[in-house]
């Protein structure tokens, strides 16, 4: 907790001083995920400033404390346990007349979980300004360890590397993505996209069993994610209000580095399909209303529905228990009992309300937060997992200075 | 042999696109700069609120199989 809090206030210091524009800002927000299993209460603050020769600066620090009895936690059993983990992450822009460049960097700790990223993008500005072509990248080094609590099994060494008490293992990312977004007319905006991740390394989680096998699950150690997605923006100057609707589309698949990028095979020796292993689809839309309501507020509701196919090498207990045939046979390579892997649908209804303080600009000591807006919402979301759903509350504050 | 329709298909899709840019180029842009008022609007922006969207991606990521399509990927266990 210490490292982030020195990294803020050393941030803090290195942006005093300089002169404020209009996009200086300070947020503060509380955001708040309850669900059966599982609770996160995770305070943030982000600062944003200009500086001289068209450079700015962000910052933030997050904090997480997540209480959780799920068995991707840790224990097995009914013990409780509280983790917190520690986010940091520093982005620094520079800006040209049609151009823009960032570079940031973002570290996150936990007691069995590091995670070191570099990321750049370049924004570029065309066709008078009603365009913006936009690249990125980057790469993460995490480290992945594991906690030994009680009675939690011990994977069996069946990966190059498994987390045990003493021994941390690699999981290595490489991202890209490549988005277009623009004008096409004054109320109307689109925006299309694809993104690309290739990981490389420790994948599995060490605290999850999978009760045919004595020990731990093993997945793939390495996955080749795939995205694409399209957005559009329309507003309603007269009444005030402003739709927006999205889709993403996502695959994914194995890959071997082998003299060059080659896509997963029949060769491939974890392959227990004689294909792709992983071979998760999912479609996802989000749509968007917003209103404003007088001078000061203005609400946005939101609703998304998502859906995905298992893994290509999860079995189905149930369907497998119909058929009179166990799972995972003595023999398989790659075995799971992660939800994520399994077919999965998520819906997620909110409601927010931002506020415009203005009103208390000749209020005592209110008045201080006269220049600031204040933002509240309150979400449930639906999932067809074991987790069942979540209740997800947030608060905030945003200052300009 | 069934490569060189398919590669003709290609080449004419590539040439029909870069005209297509061209021409458009070619035109004034779609709108002027004192019509922008209504782009500033948050409803307009598809990144108003990072940090909301950095949670967001950071619980989805642990209950869903998919990531990415929202900007960069983000670091830290989604394991709980």
């Amino acid at each position: 907790m210490r490292r982030p809090l020195a990294f803020l206030l050393g941030a803090t210091a290195l942006l005093a001083g300089y002169r404020a524009t209009a996009d200086d800002h300070v947020t503060l927000r509380m955001q708040y995920y309850r669900e059966p299993s599982t609770r996160v209460v995770q305070p943030v603050i982000e600062i944003e400033k200009d500086l001289p020769g068209g450079f700015d600066v962000n910052t933030h620090v997050l904090l997480d404390a997540i209480t959780s009895t799920s068995a991707a936690s840790g224990p097995s059993g009914d013990n409780i346990f509280t983790e917190v983990r520690d986010e940091a992450g520093i982005r620094v822009g520079k800006n040209w007349s049609r151009a823009r460049v960032t570079l940031g960097y973002n570290y996150s700790a936990e007691s069995d979980y590091w995670s070191h990223v570099v990321a750049g993008g370049a924004a570029f500005r065309v066709w008078g300004d009603t365009g913006t072509l936009s690249l990125s990248g980057g790469v993460g080094f995490d480290d992945v360890g594991k906690r030994v609590l009680g009675s939690a099994p011990t994977p069996a060494a069946t990966g190059p590397c498994v987390p045990n008490g003493t021994r941390h293992c690699p999981l290595n990312q490489q991202f890209a993505g490549l988005s277009y977004s623009q004008v096409i007319t004054p109320t109307f905006v689109v925006q299309g996209g694809y993104e690309l991740a290739l990981l490389d390394g420790y994948l599995a989680s060490p605290y999850r069993t999978v009760p045919q096998q004595q020990g731990g699950e093993v997945v793939p150690d390495k996955r080749w994610r795939n995205a694409v997605a399209i957005r559009g923006a329309y507003y309603f100057p007269s009444i005030g209000t402003g739709l927006q609707l999205h889709y993403r589309y996502y695959w994914d698949q194995y890959y071997q580095l082998k003299w060059g990028f080659v896509p997963t095979s029949a060769a491939d020796p974890l392959s227990t399909t004689g294909a792709n292993p992983w071979h998760v689809r999912s479609h996802t839309v989000e749509g968007r209303v917003y209103k404003t309501l007088g001078r000061d507020v203005e609400v946005r509701a939101t609703y998304r529905y998502y859906s995905q196919g298992s893994a290509a090498f999860w079995c189905d207990p149930a369907g497998a228990a119909a058929m009179g045939t166990a799972c995972y046979p003595s023999g398989t390579n790659l075995y799971t009992t992660d939800p994520k892997l399994t077919p999965v649908s998520t819906q997620y209804l909110e409601g927010k309300i931002y506020w415009d303080a203005t009103r208390w600009r000749d209020t005592p000591i209110a008045g201080w937060f006269s220049a600031g807006t204040f933002e509240l919402s309150y979400g449930y979301y639906w999932e067809s997992t074991t987790y069942v759903g979540a209740h997800v509350l947030q608060a905030g504050y945003t200052i300009p200075y | 042999m069934a490569f060189a329709p398919r590669l003709r298909k290609c080449v004419l899709l590539v040439v029909v696109g870069c005209a297509t840019v061209a021409g458009g180029c070619a035109h004034r842009p779609p709108i002027e700069p004192w019509q922008r008022e209504q782009l500033a609007k948050r409803a307009m922006r598809f990144d108003a609120d990072p940090v909301e969207l950095h949670f967001r991606q950071h619980w989805f990521g642990a209950r869903e199989g998919s990531d990415l399509g929202y900007g960069q990927p983000g670091g830290g266990c989604g394991c709980n």
